[in-house]
């Protein structure tokens, strides 16, 4: 948890300002989307809540679909 | 582009070729459980199968010059077809990397340090590999003629000293496995560890000059096969046939050099060199998702991306690819998973690209 | 300085500050993965040198692990115990443990040692005979299965217990495990047992026909010493031990696998003895299927020397080396006879003849393999040896010679 929170402000504080002083609104606006849905699914992780699967759900599909060995 | 601002030469590329191929050595512990003494044949088979593919990739990139995947994508299919089939590649890279993060973590952790915690060798390939990609793909290109160099001869090296134990009588009978298995075998050979170059479509742009790239790659994928070929000859005949039940049969048999009492323990040699191999794979993968996904939100640099990513990716590999144990299991999915976006979708778009006439010269309206 | 000037010279600062921050957080990363998580210092290590297996007398089902622990801090002090009066330390401590299970086994060490057992290093597996009459493969599946195992460690057979071979004082060495281990790298002299590692035990366990064969050691009582010896060969039947060979059965199964290094070979000519070293042996196995029999075609090449006849009757001669070779043939065909013999007895593959068939004939074998048990007994055997005695030391004849 506690790493969590640190690798995730030490990533703002090494790209926030710099992005700021050039005036990089719109690599800004991505940086702290994609920041924050990281962030997120860090403290989820860290909170022990048990994250979907992105692969188990490939395999329902493609059991569903029966294509596979 | 951030950081890139030199070109990479085309015998470079071969050289980031082979490094980048060699990373997935791990992968032949997998194809050797099912194939025992025959998995010399698929690592042919799976050559000889991909390098239509491969070719396929370096004709989308001399046709669209200095464009990338995502650019191509949107040329031939339009913009708004282009951008989701780019937004599933994007996809399609970090379920990539993010599992080879998890391949990584997990030899480390079950070889060598296993009492760290992942998250910390989690985070620290996520920030050597972030690091690497800020550099920009010509350093990366440059740092893989060393990892190659080494990964080379640790390999030669522990060769030669198990001539020794090598008993090649184990390599008979040939063609024991079924046909099925062998099919299964190739096409997982020709999906991962050689078709993967897929990614390099974000990479070519950077090439210094286009000529002869097609003899580039299919030299340096020729390469990487014999550098398998040479680690599986020297499971194959150290181990034997207990080379299928050993979850990674390239570290095993090096333990048992042991010349003259203080040649042991030569596995560290062998785990710096598949580190070494990972890591160009690795950032590569990274390269090519970050690239991709900065180019499609229209940012000038990807520099802001690559530490969230990282997160996202470690994330990913986290919860996703279900335990060790399910690892095995997964790659069959993923096989499959990967169908469309190595073998279908390239040979597609050149097709279109050739109904539709693209590129249009200069001049005339692009629709 | 303008206000842009001073703005970026402290942005600059900063920028340095961060680096220097940066830096060191890089190098705490390595250092929190090495010394924070699990490395062992080297005094904190509990090093074993051997682990015996033997039964629990108190619990049948159990099995009982000794670990030869190497206790650093006594190990000069052996050396100069000598005359002096008072006990000499031991250099090692034999620790037991039992448990249902190997890895249950090793971990309760913990309740009498001060840290984990760090296998590593481990030089032999002693296997007591009960156990290995009861069945090895489960007991050996943790070490197999744990990353600390070396590959190349021996396995011995005990004629009696692990735990008594484990505790007999080595005069050479000061550890008696480093002791067994070197013994049995010894036996590549008289071929007339051989070294077992941990990968030889996977790789014939892989086999469905092949029988598993392992040193045995045994306990001479000479006087007031007490002296450990390798001779023959424990014989498996999947992992149960089922049967020995002697030293010459041993022997001729060592000539049919091309195992043969160096050893005596003793004939008989007349009233003289000669014995000859062997130099070297090369064995040529090959299957062939004729008319439904299976049949093993073993050829081998000795090269061999005299190293002393008897007698006063010079038998280095072209006539004497003749009869020699001719001699020394015999004594191989029986060596080999015997194995052979031992083999069909006992039921069991140890020469690996499943395999080669399997190589050279898979599709035949695919039918027999089931049945290789009973196929087994009824493999005939051609054998041709040819022998060479290319010396016969730095003498011409022997000293005391007839004219």
């Amino acid at each position: 948890m506690i790493i969590v929170i640190l690798a995730f402000s030490a990533m703002v504080v090494w790209q926030m300002p710099k992005l700021i002083k050039e005036r990089r609104w719109r690599e800004l606006k991505y940086f702290s989307i994609f920041l924050f849905v990281g962030f997120v699914l860090n403290v989820l992780l860290a909170m022990g809540v048990e994250l979907p699967d992105p692969t188990k759900g490939i395999q329902i599909f493609f059991d569903t679909i029966k294509l596979h060995y | 582009m951030n950081g890139n601002n030199e070109k990479i030469k085309p015998s470079q590329l071969m050289v980031l070729f082979i490094g980048f191929i060699n990373g997935s050595v791990l992968l032949l512990s997998l194809v050797d459980s099912s194939m025992k003494q025959d998995t010399w044949l698929v690592i042919i088979s799976g050559y000889i199968v991909s390098v239509p593919f491969i070719l396929t990739y370096i004709f989308l990139s001399k046709k669209f010059p200095g464009k990338n995947l995502t650019e191509i994508n949107d040329i031939i299919f339009g913009k708004a077809l282009g951008k989701i089939i780019s937004i599933c590649y994007i996809i399609f890279f970090i379920l990539l990397f993010s599992y080879n993060y998890r391949q990584i973590v997990e030899f480390y952790s079950g070889y060598i340090l296993s009492d760290t915690p992942q998250i910390i060798l989690y985070i620290t390939i996520a920030l050597l590999c972030a690091y690497a990609v800020k550099k920009g793909i010509a350093a990366i290109a440059k740092v893989s003629m060393y990892t190659v160099a080494f990964a080379v001869f640790v390999v030669m090296l522990t060769f030669i000293l198990l001539i020794g134990n090598m008993d090649f009588s184990n390599f008979m009978p040939v063609f024991e496995a079924t046909p099925e298995d062998f099919i299964h075998s190739t096409y997982t050979m020709a999906c991962i560890p050689y078709c993967e170059v897929i990614c390099f479509l974000m990479v070519m742009p950077y090439l210094s000059s286009g000529k002869k790239l097609g003899r580039y790659a299919i030299a340096g994928t020729g390469i990487a096969m014999l550098f398998f070929l040479v680690i599986i000859i020297q499971v194959t005949t150290t181990l034997g046939p207990s080379s299928a039940i050993f979850s990674e049969g390239s570290f095993q048999s090096v333990r048992l050099i042991d010349i003259g009492e203080f040649l042991t323990r030569m596995e560290l040699l062998v785990a710096l060199g598949i580190t070494a191999s990972m890591f160009i794979k690795i950032s590569v993968f990274k390269f090519a998702a970050v690239k991709s996904v900065s180019h499609l939100l229209r940012m000038k640099t990807y520099t802001p991306l690559l530490l969230p990513m990282a997160a996202i990716g470690i994330v990913t590999a986290l919860i996703a690819y279900g335990s060790t144990i399910e690892n095995a299991e997964n790659a069959n999915y993923h096989i499959v998973f990967a169908l469309p976006f190595e073998f279908i979708i390239p040979p597609l778009s050149l097709l279109v690209a050739k109904i539709r006439k693209l590129p249009k010269k200069a001049g005339e309206s692009v629709p | 300085m303008s206000p842009e000037g001073r703005k970026a010279k402290k942005m600059r600062k900063m920028g340095k500050k961060l680096k220097i921050v940066a830096l060191l957080l890089l190098i705490c990363l390595p250092m929190l993965m090495q010394a924070g998580c699990g490395a062992r210092e080297l005094n904190e290590l509990v090093i074993v040198m051997g682990i015996g297996m033997d039964t629990d007398t108190e619990n049948p089902d159990n099995i009982k692990l000794v670990a030869q622990i190497v206790l650093p801090n006594n190990i000069g002090q052996s050396s100069s115990a000598g005359g002096s009066s008072g006990s000499s330390e031991k250099a090692y401590c034999n620790v037991e443990s039992a448990a249902e299970n190997t890895f249950e086994a090793i971990r309760e060490y913990t309740h009498k040692v001060c840290n984990k057992l760090y296998i590593a290093h481990n030089q032999v597996f002693v296997i007591g005979r009960e156990v290995a009459e009861r069945g090895i493969a489960d007991y050996l599946d943790f070490f197999i299965r744990a990353k600390e195992t070396r590959p190349t460690t021996t396995i011995v057979i005990a004629d009696t217990t692990a735990a008594e071979i484990l505790d007999v004082e080595a005069k050479m060495n000061l550890l008696p495990a480093i002791n067994v281990n070197k013994l049995i790298e010894a036996q590549a002299e008289n071929s007339q047992s051989r070294e077992i590692n941990v990968q030889d035990y996977v790789s014939t366990m892989q086999s469905e026909t092949t029988s598993f064969v392992a040193p045995m050691i045994h306990i001479l009582q000479e006087g007031e010493n007490q002296f450990l010896s390798i001779k023959g060969m424990a014989v498996f039947k999947e992992d149960k031990m089922t049967g020995e060979l002697d030293e010459d059965e041993t022997r001729g199964f060592l000539w049919i696998k091309g195992w043969i290094e160096s050893g005596v070979i003793n004939i008989t000519a007349g009233d003289q003895q000669v014995a000859t070293e062997i130099v070297s042996a090369k064995t040529e196995l090959s299957a062939e299927i004729k008319d439904g029999e299976i049949i093993m075609n073993i050829k081998i090449t000795e090269d061999g020397v005299i190293a002393t006849q008897t007698g006063t009757v010079n038998l280095a001669t072209l006539m004497g080396i003749g009869e020699i070779e001719a001699l020394v043939k015999e004594e191989i065909l029986n060596e080999l006879t015997l194995a052979l013999k031992k083999a069909k007895e006992l039921n069991a593959d140890i020469f690996g003849f499943g395999e080669v068939l399997h190589q050279h004939y898979s599709k035949e074998w695919e039918g027999i393999r089931e049945d290789w048990d009973t196929v087994f007994s009824k493999v005939k055997v051609n054998i041709e040896i040819e022998t060479n005695i290319s010396g016969a030391g730095i003498i011409t004849e022997p000293a005391l010679s007839e004219e």
